[in-house]
């Protein structure tokens, strides 16, 4: 459950890098001196949050993979008891 | 140490990180919000510096996670314990994360203003130079001949990268370069607009909770990970 929420929040970070930028900053005519630099500004947003999702999702793994690791460290000691 | 004893936290301790993970999720919404339908759009850079909301909170968070390491392994050196050395490998392992995400950012911006994604000037080369001590950090945790020199010398290493940092804050000021003068925080020349300044604040309110999140979840693994292994040596 817990990692499910993790994944979620990771994903969503993701979707939102996508499309805000996007939607939200669509070219102006105040905009008009940098209109063309609306693929960098997608390229940051979109690197910084995939880095957050990277590590966000690296850490659900981890938290998975100890949680298995602890039950059999408990079924291996449970059973020498 | 009993089974008990070693095993994972887990239950109520996990819910007010997960409210944190949450919190972090709706400042997220807000701050994006703010940064791309909220703050005006800059004279001259136009639309690309909107990733100054981005570069400035998640920058200073990473030095605020390098200075957290080196409180950690500072105590954990004069202490010996763990706790203090779990909290400076959380800190040390998400300010990577920041600062990579922070150089990063730094580079697209480069880019379409300075026409260069990198300049070898002081800033660029310390920023390169702090960025490769907390890779060291990382890598010395890893390869460590055993555990207990593997905290010991990742603490100095996490000291002396802690010690850089305020050389890459100043060194724009103080050698020059392309790097434009600091509009905010101490020893700031320039000026913001109201609503930039409004939007850069909640930004770093909302880098800051999202840090908080990361680091009381790593702090917690981390706890995990000690704890497995003193499973691992009573099942040996």
């Amino acid at each position: 459950m817990r990692n499910r929420i993790f994944t979620a929040f990771a994903l969503s970070l993701v979707v939102l890098a996508l499309t805000a930028p996007a939607a939200l900053a669509a070219p102006s005519a105040q905009d008009a001196p940098g209109e063309s630099n609306l693929g960098y500004l997608l390229a940051g947003t979109l690197l910084t949050w995939a880095g957050f999702f990277a590590y966000a999702i690296y850490l659900a793994r981890k938290n998975r993979d100890l949680r298995r690791e602890v039950e059999d460290l408990r079924r291996l000691l449970g059973e020498r008891e | 140490m009993t089974t008990a004893d070693a095993a994972p936290a887990k239950g109520g301790t996990g819910i007010w990180r997960l409210g944190l993970l949450l919190v972090a999720g709706v400042l997220v919404l807000i701050d994006m919000y703010l940064i791309f339908g909220y703050a005006p759009t800059e004279r001259s850079m136009g639309i690309v510096q909107r990733l100054f909301y981005f570069h400035v909170p998640v920058i200073l968070t990473s030095f605020l996670s390098f200075a957290l390491a080196a409180l950690g392994s500072v105590l954990y050196l004069v202490r010996r314990n763990r706790a203090w050395d779990r909290l400076a490998y959380a800190s040390a392992e998400v300010g990577v994360v920041f600062f990579t995400s922070a150089i990063i950012t730094g580079a697209v911006w480069a880019k379409p203003v300075w026409n260069t994604w990198w300049v070898w000037d002081a800033n660029g080369t310390l920023t390169f130079v702090l960025w490769l001590i907390f890779i060291g950090y990382l890598m010395v945790r890893a390869y460590a001949p055993d555990a207990e020199r593997g905290r010991r010398w990742s603490a100095v290493t996490a000291i002396i990268g802690a010690a850089t940092v305020p050389f890459v804050y100043m060194a724009a000021d103080w050698w020059g370069g392309l790097h434009p003068e600091r509009v905010t925080g101490p020893g700031a020349q320039g000026s913001l607009e109201r609503e930039m300044l409004l939007t850069l604040l909640f930004s770093f309110v909302t880098f800051i909770v999202l840090f908080a999140a990361l680091i009381a979840e790593r702090y917690a693994l981390r706890s995990d990970e000690d704890a497995i292994e003193e499973l691992r040596l009573a099942a040996a």
